[in-house]
């Protein structure tokens, strides 16, 4: 048993050094992206959906996603502080193939979404914003799904909207304990010098070490 | 409201706390609808020196003004004019909804400073109440004789000055019943 932990360890770390020295190439290879990502193509189509918020005009991107055979629910999916709709292509794939109508945003300031300076960012604003989609497809009911940020989002969008919401799905929501009670807090600041300085090798050892543990799948990129 | 949050985020700074009539010593998002900023921007927009009177007078004066009170909705309100005022309007509508969208008084048990809470109980400040539907919750919120003691109970060495039929505003209501414990708790 010992000796298989081992192995398996050992063969991690050989396809991890692997693939850490085929990512350097492949950060270097892959073309800039535009803060729309208009350059990057997302697995369905993606519409956009015109708002005013905060007296802002913004663009709300997402993408719905119709089955062949409809069974009349539909699933809606939120996607995490790291990500944005893309993520879903296996989930989206699975639940239409199902019969589900699924919609997935990008919310204000992710993915295809508007990137405005100075927003008010509250999961109040962001469950309004989301419920101006739904509204705007003429659906109202749904299933909520919520990964990571996003399960804190399907959590006040629930609160907010407990007729729209027929079943709530977290998935690895964060926010299940309040950290601001144990964690000094860190100003926006300092978080912004620390995203400025992001690059692909940094946010991939974060991930390689909060999210997979030990083993980087090329998959997963 | 930021008095409590900096004394939890600076322990080592504040020797003493003392709330004056704070807000949010109850969780008004339990209660009451969500008001997007900007639907609070528009009102900002559409704010006037008689309609915040109105406001003040109702709420923190119990009908009874004062000539002494003009100055305070003059500050609030005598740049409206402005053409810069859609600005202010917006940081207005901002700072609402840091209100109703961070509470602190989940943390009050974690405050350690020694404590003086004045109330004037007959304020009745509540964010969001116009927009509870139900009499009987709405009727429940803002009651300051309420809170008071309540908060008390949630912080570990708080002690605790009711000011009966004082409203919102102690230290421009009756300013001689405010300042004479606030002396003694400092020097205690």
């Amino acid at each position: 048993m010992g000796e298989n932990i081992s192995k398996l360890t050992k063969a991690c770390i050989l396809a991890l050094l692997l693939v850490s020295m085929l990512d350097c190439s492949v950060a270097q290879q892959k073309p800039v992206l535009d803060i729309m990502l208009t350059n990057y193509q997302y697995p369905f189509e993606v519409h956009f959906l015109d708002m005013k918020s905060q007296n802002k005009d913004m663009k709300m991107a997402y993408m719905d996603v119709r089955p062949q055979q409809p069974n009349g629910k539909t699933v809606t999916l939120l996607h995490g502080k790291n990500f944005n709709g893309a993520y879903w292509k296996t989930t989206i794939d699975a639940l239409t193939k199902e019969g589900y109508r699924v919609v997935i945003p990008d919310q204000i300031g992710f993915g295809k979404s508007s990137k405005p300076i100075g927003y008010q960012f509250t999961f109040q604003q962001l469950a309004q914003n989301t419920k101006a989609i739904l509204d705007a497809l003429k659906i109202d009911k749904t299933y909520l799904l919520g990964h990571s940020m996003g399960g804190m989002l399907a959590t006040r969008f629930t609160l907010m909207y407990p007729e729209t919401v027929e079943r709530l799905i977290l998935e690895n929501p964060i926010g299940l304990e309040d950290w601001k009670l144990v964690a000094p807090y860190t100003s926006i600041d300092i978080n912004y010098r620390q995203e400025l300085a992001a690059r692909y090798e940094t946010v991939q050892k974060y991930q390689l070490e909060f999210y997979w543990e030990v083993c980087w799948l090329p998959v997963l990129h | 409201m930021l008095a409590t949050r900096f004394t939890l985020m600076y322990p080592e700074t504040v020797e003493r706390l003392i709330l004056e009539n704070p807000i949010g010593l109850e969780d008004w998002k339990l209660v009451a609808p969500y008001t997007s900023i900007d639907i609070n921007y528009r009102q900002e927009l559409a704010a006037r020196y008689e309609t915040v009177q109105k406001y003040q007078l109702e709420f923190y004066y119990d009908n009874k003004w004062k000539p002494g009170y003009d100055e305070w909705v003059y500050l609030l309100t005598g740049w409206v004019n402005h053409p810069d005022y859609p600005i202010v309007a917006m940081n207005n509508a901002q700072t609402s909804d840091m209100i109703f969208t961070q509470p602190v008084l989940y943390e009050f048990q974690n405050i350690q400073a020694p404590t003086l809470l004045i109330i004037g109980t007959r304020d009745r400040t509540a964010i969001g109440k116009n927009n509870v539907k139900d009499k009987t919750v709405r009727d429940k919120m803002g009651l300051y004789q309420i809170l008071g003691k309540k908060t008390q109970k949630q912080i570990r060495n708080a002690k605790l000055v009711e000011l009966e039929n004082v409203g919102h505003l102690p230290h421009i209501e009756t300013f001689e019943r405010f300042i004479s414990p606030l002396k003694t708790f400092l020097k205690d």
